[in-house]
């Protein structure tokens, strides 16, 4: 077997198609398309695009044999395997919804991650479920009792009988998809996407973003169920014909080797991360990095988490051997809600980042640029570069006013590629989309003329190791535990020591020992282990002293104020310089403010 | 010594630097909640030791297994 080539005959057109179906249509002209690599490095499936239409309008006939509704929805297992590509682009042939579904392999997480698909399948209404056969075990215990229409496998679905003829619903306004933001069992939440919305954003991620070329390749390893996945690497390969190599993003966080062996051997040009992705081969590439050249790959992407600079430094600094460029980095900001891409910085520049002072940030609202050198008073953010052309934005202070250059508030966007909302849940819609379709994105930041930079987040999304995780979900899980009560937990994202976020789990406990308050904070932390993946300090606080807005609602960033608060007066007690995670673990441990 | 020991013992090797200081390794050692590996920690783990079986570990094993016993004889099972 052989990947796709890089390049072909066939004349590069830029997204400028109606629908995902009417791109692929044209793609399968070709000879690109997609290949698939195992835990080894090892070329396990090469699917070329003309393979990909072909087998995607046959199982699009065996969904239509089903006779469901057009619009019925499809959850799909997202693993990265050429099932899922098939099925993804069947519901577009057949006016079907796709809904890709979270993939988890974390030890001991079973019962989490069946809770979990049972939340999604059950939101999104779904009327088939597939996965790849080492799935099936979750989805069928997750859809148990549930009435579907079809639940399956990816590999056996050729058995199933296939309608006479394809009936074509693909249109402008037809849905794409539904893009779950984020793995929250309790909070699930569905972006719905058109075709026409997708359409725009990846003419825009094509033409202005990477400046897609004939001669570019895409590696990726990012999560199909991942918006910077389907949307920045699948749809925009596919929608400009270019190949992808594809790793599981399991192996990769096993082996990050695998990702730039894949970029040099296959001299791939583009390839997008997270700053941990960054992060994780810098740590675990300590020699051998003359075994890659990486000087083929002129786009490396960083967005769907703050963009840390010094990640990205290390990492250039690693990999210079390799004759990687820092020149490649390129910061964009994004989210689901709309499609995916909102900013991208100039191609080829590298990161800019914008030092300014500390103190007027905190105080005052606004980034004013330093030119010294004393780190203590400044802060760093990355420039994200020009929003969108197709877009408006606007950066608002809390009573909704928009602010001037440099002014640090909330960011807005309003434009084509905007989500027409969460998927059955008004509620959701109206608190982040306006009547007029402004878009509140729930991030901070601000602006210098077009371009944005992001400061923080307004909404409480906590993100670890490129993972969302909605504080609902903490909150809930302490809330479980016999000694809580609903209300007397707050979860929030804090800056550690080192830079990165970190999940902090503040608690109001009546417990009066301290040995059962340990056992307690010991039991949430080893459970948000469990069910994330993650690390999360709980704290223990007295009862009545979780701080509330002046509406009486908990508040999340009062919390937030208030732990750092405490962080910084232990850390200036202690004043010399130990190690920072150390201080956190034992200040979440043994601290109780009663 | 059976493969199920030999994969016991590279396990236990490879463990060793991220246990807490008042910790051994026993049988029932639950990994998450005694060892306090994380997710990424996990995969560290897995790659060394299948370096050190040269076999390939299927990942949809470790979502059913908790304890440090129960880790061996998923994949004595499955390699």
């Amino acid at each position: 077997m052989t990947q796709t080539p890089t390049q072909h005959r066939l004349p590069l057109r830029y997204a400028d198609f109606v629908t995902l179906a009417e791109a692929l249509d044209y793609a399968a002209g070709g000879e690109t398309g997609f290949n698939f690599y195992d835990g080894r490095g090892g070329l396990k499936t090469s699917l070329p695009y003309a393979e990909l239409c072909e087998r995607s309008v046959a199982t699009a006939r065996r969904f239509q044999a089903m006779g469901l509704e057009p619009g019925a929805r499809v959850a799909l297992v997202a693993d990265t395997v050429a099932g899922f590509a098939e099925c993804f682009f069947a519901c577009q042939y057949a006016g079907l919804v796709p809904v890709p579904l979270p993939v988890t392999v974390g030890l001991g997480s079973r019962d989490a991650y069946v809770a979990q698909l049972r939340g999604l399948l059950d939101s999104c209404r779904a009327s088939i479920a597939l996965a790849p056969e080492e799935f099936m075990p979750f989805l069928m215990q997750a859809a148990d009792q549930m009435s579907l229409a079809y639940i399956g496998a990816f590999e056996t679905l050729d058995q199933l009988p296939k309608a006479d003829a394809l009936e074509r619903r693909d249109g402008a306004d037809v849905t794409a998809y539904l893009q779950y933001t984020s793995g929250s069992t309790k909070f699930p939440r569905g972006v719905v996407i058109s075709q026409r919305q997708v359409m725009q954003n990846l003419s825009s991620i094509v033409t202005r973003g990477v400046q897609i070329r004939s001669d570019d390749r895409l590696a990726s390893w990012l999560p199909l169920y991942h918006d910077m996945g389907l949307v920045g690497c699948m749809l925009a390969a596919l929608t400009s014909q270019r190949s992808v190599d594809y790793l599981a993003t399991r192996h990769f966080a096993m082996r990050p080797r695998l990702w730039l062996g894949l970029i040099s051997r296959n001299r791939a040009t583009i390839s997008f991360s997270p700053s941990f992705g960054y992060e994780l081969c810098a740590r675990r590439i300590r020699h051998n990095a003359t075994d890659f050249d990486l000087s083929c790959w002129r786009i490396a992407g960083a967005g769907a988490e703050t963009i840390r600079p010094a990640s990205l430094q290390r990492f250039a600094e690693t990999l210079a051997p390799a004759k990687f460029d820092d020149s490649a980095f390129l910061a964009c900001y994004g989210m689901a809600e709309c499609s995916l891409a909102i900013s991208f910085a100039p191609v080829g520049e590298g990161l800019s980042v914008d030092t300014v002072d500390a103190e007027t940030v905190a105080n005052d609202h606004r980034a004013v640029p330093v030119t010294g050198h004393d780190a203590n008073r400044t802060t760093e953010f990355v420039d994200c570069g020009d929003v969108l052309p197709e877009y408006e934005f606007e950066i608002r202070d809390d009573s909704g006013s928009p602010l001037g250059d440099r002014e640090i508030g909330h960011i807005f966007v309003r434009g084509p590629s905007v989500m027409s909302g969460y998927f059955n849940d008004p509620d959701a819609s109206k608190a982040s989309l306006s009547s007029d379709n402004w878009l509140d994105t729930g991030d901070l930041g601000y602006r210098i003329g077009r371009r944005v930079v992001i400061t923080g987040r307004a909404k409480d999304l906590i993100i670890v190791n490129g993972r969302n995780i909605w504080p609902q979900d903490l909150e809930w899980l302490a809330e479980s535990q016999d000694e809580l009560r609903p209300g007397d937990a707050l979860a929030f994202a804090a800056p550690s020591m080192t830079g990165r976020d970190a999940a902090v789990l503040v608690i109001q406990c009546r417990l009066r020992e301290t040995g059962a308050r340990n056992e307690l904070t010991r039991r949430l932390e080893g459970l948000v282990r469990r069910e994330y993946g993650i690390e999360c300090l709980v704290e223990a606080v007295a009862p009545h002293t979780l701080p509330r807005t002046s509406s009486g609602k908990l508040s999340r960033s009062g919390a937030r104020r208030d732990y750092v608060a405490r962080l910084q007066r232990q850390a200036r007690a202690r004043s010399d310089s130990e190690e920072a995670e150390t201080l956190a673990a034992s200040n979440a441990r043994s601290q109780y403010a009663g | 010594m059976s493969r199920r020991d030999d994969i016991a013992a590279h396990l236990r090797e490879i463990l060793q630097p991220y246990l807490p200081p008042d910790r051994v390794i026993e049988p029932d050692t639950r990994l998450v909640d005694d060892v306090g590996l994380s997710s990424m920690q996990i995969m560290e783990v897995m790659m060394e030791l299948e370096d050190a079986l040269d076999a390939s570990i299927p990942q949809n094993i470790l979502p059913e297994v908790e304890t440090f016993e129960q880790l061996v004889a998923a994949i004595d099972a499955r390699i």
